[in-house]
């Protein structure tokens, strides 16, 4: 119950992280860039793997979900990282406690992997789990704020890019 | 082409909810592969980069 609470847990922060982005796109006026889509959509990723844990029951393969979306996210922010590192180069978007939202998101990547690193210590496969586990509150709510997150993802989407790539 | 994107991740979400794990890892498995698709798409193209 303990690793499925905690991949609960990781779900709802991610969803929260989501939901702050689109308080900067939304308060702050701030448009994502083609990058910062993509990294929302890892960040997603990692969220199914996790979400996977909570409704389907902990696997290995859930936690291989979560680490190759994390992989693919870390990618995107250090790729992003790299175009505006060198001093002369303009940052992206405003700082939020010194740092750039494309670093926070390589930070968020990376505590994903050091946490699915811990979740795999707790681990064990020679446990009994139940075939189909009943769900808590907390791994509801995880799910439904991180389906919104993404719904609404598809709108601001299109609202900004229309069908296209989102050049830029 | 992006918003597609999100709506194969939200795809993924509702099969959670309804407990299709197998259609989740194919519509995650589709979302994944157009995102890297997309990145690459990004990196050559749009940005003018030579890698």
């Amino acid at each position: 119950m303990l690793e499925r609470n905690l991949n609960a847990l990781i779900g709802l922060i991610l969803a929260g992280t989501l939901l702050s982005a689109f308080g900067v796109q939304f308060i702050w006026r701030e448009e994502p860039c083609p990058l910062c889509l993509l990294q929302r959509l890892g960040m997603l990723g990692v969220s199914a793997g996790a979400l996977m844990n909570v409704f389907f029951n902990i696997r290995m393969s859930h936690y291989g979900v979560m680490l190759l979306c994390s992989i693919f996210g870390g990618f995107v922010a250090l790729r992003q990282v790299s175009l505006h590192v060198c001093p002369g180069f303009s940052t992206f978007g405003w700082p939020v406690l010194g740092l750039s939202l494309y670093t926070w998101s390589f930070v968020v990547f990376a505590c994903v992997v050091a946490s699915v690193g811990i979740l795999l210590l707790l681990y064990n496969p020679y446990k009994e789990y139940e075939a189909s586990p009943s769900v808590n509150a907390l791994g509801k709510i995880a799910l439904l704020l991180t389906l919104f997150v993404g719904i609404a993802n598809v709108f601001t989407t299109l609202w900004q890019c229309g069908l296209g790539v989102c050049e830029g | 082409m992006m918003a597609a994107l999100f709506v194969g991740i939200s795809l993924v979400m509702l099969m959670i909810l309804f407990n299709k794990e197998r259609a989740a890892f194919v519509f995650l498995a589709l979302s994944v592969f157009f995102s890297i698709l997309m990145l690459w798409h990004h990196a050559t193209d749009t940005l003018q980069i030579n890698w």
